[in-house]
């Protein structure tokens, strides 16, 4: 594959007079953030990092940096940080005070003797590893889960798994290749000024708020490059945010109705001769039942269905008709029952209108899949032809038997198929009943379940990790989940203690690949997360699930970079090449289904069985499913009909759901009239994290939701007011912010708060119930595939709270009550350099 | 007489990030509720020309700002410049901001301490 480096970069490390190092590096987790690996400049004085800043060396980001990096050192020597390995006896989970510092030997120790314990006592599958989103922790967790566990039940705790792999997976069914990105030039020498670059005349941005969340690690800010250089946005959002604003169109849709405004653009562009007959013809399979699907929904109804006037949605229509443009396809599509339909209607839009790889198109993604923790592409001797992704050949000591066993995956297929682990709505239901079996040992990698993103139903697996025989639980800080259902505590290293690499989207885009270079040591007995894979390995006891052939596949974090970049990435320099630079860019290819770049035989077309973007998808059909998109009403919509009952192709979770519940409470709609969408991203946190910065908390000191100020006027709420968010499966309380963002009928509430200054003891554990909005997200109500929950269109009623839940301090008065032995402010060694 | 800096504000692609404010903060240490450049919002409010909205912010500088004095001694460029995510903030002698002014045509600000 095709590299090129900055040539005139500054070396990784320089110094200042005074004797000040400067190190070049990348930053991914902990603390969270997704891995755009924004370039750093990190100032080391006496081995202590002073300050951190943008590296104008970084290709993509110039310099530039957000402010969860700028203040990242609140963080790294915060006081209650934990940098000593904690126990505590299970019969005293939930208490603050029965913690105690032990070595990392013990923890060892500990951890193998309940894993051989609990494989004993329940059977083989009875371990399982949960992962939170977009973090470092995923790139490794397949040791975790596979190697040492030894179990197939990993798991993405996420209702309706409905974060970047409903999207990822439409694609790679699709067009049996990667995830498709809006060309931004990340791959090419020149950037915008390149010849090979071409200036996308629009930017259709599909429920994504990039500017805040830089998602799936694309650089968020690259829209506002591209909108300054006289590209177009398109913006699908049902709220008018700031980039709203600045759009040449703004489709306000009605939130889930996705799949019925993608309809209506392609109603147009079908129906108007809009589309790039020569694509359709050379690389489109099923262009006629495709249309004759599409023929169903007319823009009319589109219109009246999304609530956006038919009018923009023909203007747009004949915008998208204008090549290029580059579609920006976000989150608001996997959190949706519909979306996997949705995505197979966005990637059909870009394909007709022959934007897919052309220069500032939408780019397709490389065939690559990182060793992401699936239990399919391992080596087994399985077809790997068509509609697969290369992946990592490790070792991989779980049976058949186990795999076939995995909670959920003999109902849904998608997960069978190309995931090969527990499927979130249906392991929540095992945790709880032990049907078919019990699952007693959990090892949380670096998230935070019961204070989520990536949960439903918290107060659920609050329950269900209390039932637990053991678990244990690595980060930075205590958590929530880990006051009250913990039992070992694992401190890991920062991305300023350890090394590691970033790729763009999961290295499937081009651009740049990064290196995280450790600048400082570990403070305390920190460890990365691979580290505490390397000690495992090195244990008898799991010692063969890591060798081949006499040879260790984590032997060193070089090594595994190395062999990562190299039979993954397909990058043709090592860890060491890439330390030197910091930054080695993957050039961007163009029309790569033209040049035999992406099967695997090297022929041109795409990686399917029918060699072309199957519009009529043939691997839908074989998930028992319709080969081709189709709408469905939201669940908790006024408008919603039970128009499934009888036809399994089309019926799923959600449906089922609401044709129980409705027959139990007639009355829901009355009671429970606003539409609830959550999980808008903010400034200044990555989801749960980052609360303990009080500079951070300057910027967002507490949890709002967006209220417009009709509806507010009618509730008797004013801005600043705290109100309670209620449904039938949860309340929380949030303040109010009176805005016209939202439509009247619309309001957007704020997630993953909890308040690290408060009791961490149950049952208060850090205030987790008092403005947890997943706990108002029911689990099961999800598509066909198993893909998609309505975290975005969710009903509530709202009221002014009779009390606060809490009293508001100033954030230079925040006073922290934690206090536990293995923290920074206990270390007689470490204390002095604790900065808040 | 010596020459005059300033700071140029392309407030119509300020995307409102508080990079600014911590960039600020970082480089001088100022305390929670102070500031060296503060950013300020306009809106959001509805036009009466309907679907247009009125969303701006206004990063305005304190009497702290003395343009990153340490940092342009050395030949770099304020901390608030390097790190805005939206390079919406441009240093440099007046006069040359204010020709840069003319030529935008919206929502923009000259700012001196």
């Amino acid at each position: 594959m095709a590299t090129f480096v900055k040539e005139d970069a500054k070396p990784q490390v320089t110094f200042l007079e005074d004797g000040t190092e400067i190190h070049r590096t990348s930053p991914w987790s902990p603390p969270g953030c997704h891995g755009v690996g924004c370039g750093i400049r990190a100032f080391v004085k006496d081995g202590k990092v002073v300050k951190v800043e943008g590296d104008p060396d970084d290709v993509i980001t110039q310099g530039r940096l957000c402010v969860r990096c700028l203040r990242v050192l609140d963080l790294v020597y915060h006081p209650d940080r934990i940098v000593h390995p904690m126990y505590r006896d299970p019969k005293d989970r939930g208490k603050a005070d029965a913690w105690q510092v032990v070595t990392w030997d013990w923890a060892y120790d500990k951890i193998s003797e309940e894993i051989a314990k609990c494989k004993e006592k329940y059977g083989p599958n009875s371990l399982t590893v949960l992962t939170g989103t977009g973090r470092e922790a995923g790139r490794y967790m397949t040791n975790t889960s596979a190697r040492i566990c030894v179990t197939t039940n990993q798991c993405y705790t996420q209702t309706g798994f409905s974060c970047m792999a409903p999207r990822d997976t439409v694609c790679s069914m699709i067009g049996g290749a990667g995830y498709i990105e809006y060309d931004f030039a990340n791959g090419l020498p020149g950037r915008y000024d390149d010849p090979e670059w071409v200036q996308p005349k629009y930017l259709l941005n599909w429920g994504r708020d990039s500017l805040r969340s830089n998602p799936d690690g694309t650089w968020g800010h690259s829209i506002i490059e591209l909108l300054k250089r006289g590209t177009k946005l398109i913006n699908v959002d049902p709220r008018v945010n700031w980039l709203s604003t600045r759009a040449l169109y703004h489709m306000q849709l009605r939130p889930n109705t996705d799949t019925a405004l993608a309809f209506g653009l392609l109603n147009v562009i079908i129906n108007e001769d809009l589309y790039d007959h020569d694509f359709v013809d050379k690389w489109c399979y099923g262009f006629d039942e495709f249309k004759e699907r599409v023929n169903e929904y007319s823009v009319e109804w589109a219109a009246k269905v999304t609530e956006v006037p038919e009018q923009m949605i023909r203007d747009v229509a004949h915008c998208l008709a204008e090549k290029p443009w580059g579609l920006n396809m976000g989150l608001a599509n996997d959190q949706n029952p519909n979306g996997v339909q949705s995505v197979h209607c966005l990637y059909a839009l870009a394909a007709i209108t022959g934007n897919l790889d052309i220069p500032g198109g939408t780019n397709i993604g490389w065939n690559i899949t990182l060793d992401f923790g699936g239990n399919k592409y391992d080596g087994n001797g399985e077809d790997s032809s068509a509609n697969q992704k290369r992946e990592i050949i490790p070792p991989n000591p779980v049976t058949q038997e186990q795999r076939d066993s995995t909670i959920g995956l003999a109902r849904f297929k998608i997960y069978q198929l190309l995931l090969g682990k527990a499927v979130p709505d249906v392991f929540i239901d095992t945790l709880e009943t032990d049907e078919p079996y019990p699952v007693r040992f959990c090892w949380i990698l670096h998230t935070n379940p019961v204070s989520p993103t990536n949960t439903a139903a918290p107060q659920r697996w609050h329950a269900a990790l209390k039932r637990m025989d053991f678990v244990v639980a690595q980060d930075i800080f205590m958590n929530p989940t880990i006051a009250s259902c913990c039992d070992l505590f694992l401190p890991l290293a920062t991305w300023l203690e350890h090394d590691g690499y970033i790729t763009q989207l999961m290295g499937e885009h081009p651009g740049p690949v990064k290196g995280m270079i450790k600048v400082m040591e570990p403070l305390g007995e920190c460890k990365s997360e691979f580290e505490i894979i390397h000690d495992m390995a090195q244990r008898p006891e799991f010692h063969d699930n890591f060798y081949i052939d006499g040879e260790s596949k984590v032997s060193s974090i070089e090594e595994y970079i190395t062999e990562d970049l190299t039979k993954v990435v397909l990058f043709d320099h090592d860890w060491e090449y890439l330390k030197e630079h910091v930054q080695v860019s993957r050039k961007t290819e163009y029309y790569k289904y033209e040049r035999g770049m992406l099967r695997n035989d090297g022929e041109p077309g795409f990686n399917t069985t029918t060699g072309k973007v199957e519009l009529m998808s043939l691997m839908f059909a074989a998930c028992d499913g319709d080969p081709l998109p189709y709408y469905e009403e939201p669940v908790f919509s006024p408008y919603w009909e039970d128009v499934t009952a009888d036809d399994p192709l089309h019926d799923s979770d959600a449906s089922k759901f609401m044709r129980e519940y409705e027959k139990a409470h007639p009355n829901w709609k009355k009671d429970f009239p606003i539409i609830l969408t959550t999980g808008a991203r903010n400034w200044a946190s990555f989801h749960s994290e980052h609360r303990q910065s009080k500079m951070l908390r300057e910027i967002k000191e507490y949890p709002y939701v967006q209220i417009n100020p009709e509806l507010a006027a009618e509730l008797g709420i004013q801005e600043g007011d705290w109100v309670k968010i209620d449904n039938p499966w949860g309340h929380c309380f949030e303040k109010a912010k009176v805005t016209p963002i939202v439509k009247k009928n619309v309001v957007m509430a704020d997630h993953g708060w909890w308040y690290p200054e408060e009791d961490m003891n149950e049952p208060n554990i850090g205030g987790v119930w008092k403005s947890n909005i997943n706990t108002l997200v029911p689990n099961d109500v999800i598509g066909h595939y198993g893909f998609g929950a309505p975290m975005k269109a969710l009903c509530c009623r709202i009221t002014k709270a009779d009390k606060p839940p809490l009293t508001e301090v100033r954030p230079q008065d925040i006073k922290s009550q934690q206090n536990y032995p293995g923290s920074i402010k206990n270390d007689p060694f470490l204390k002095d350099l604790a900065v808040e | 007489m010596t020459q005059k800096y300033g700071l140029l504000i392309d407030n119509y692609w300020c995307t409102g990030c508080h990079t600014c404010e911590i960039a600020c903060k970082n480089e001088h240490d100022y305390p929670i509720g102070q500031f060296g450049i503060h950013m300020l919002v306009n809106g959001p409010w509805e036009l009466m020309e309907e679907g247009k909205w009125e969303h701006t912010y206004y990063p305005v500088i304190t009497t702290y700002c003395d343009f990153c004095k340490d940092r342009t001694e050395k030949g770099e460029i304020p901390s608030c410049v390097l790190h805005c995510l939206a390079s919406a903030i441009e240093y440099g002698p007046i006069e040359e901001l204010a020709a840069e002014m003319a030529t935008r045509d919206r929502r923009t600000t000259l700012l001196i301490p």
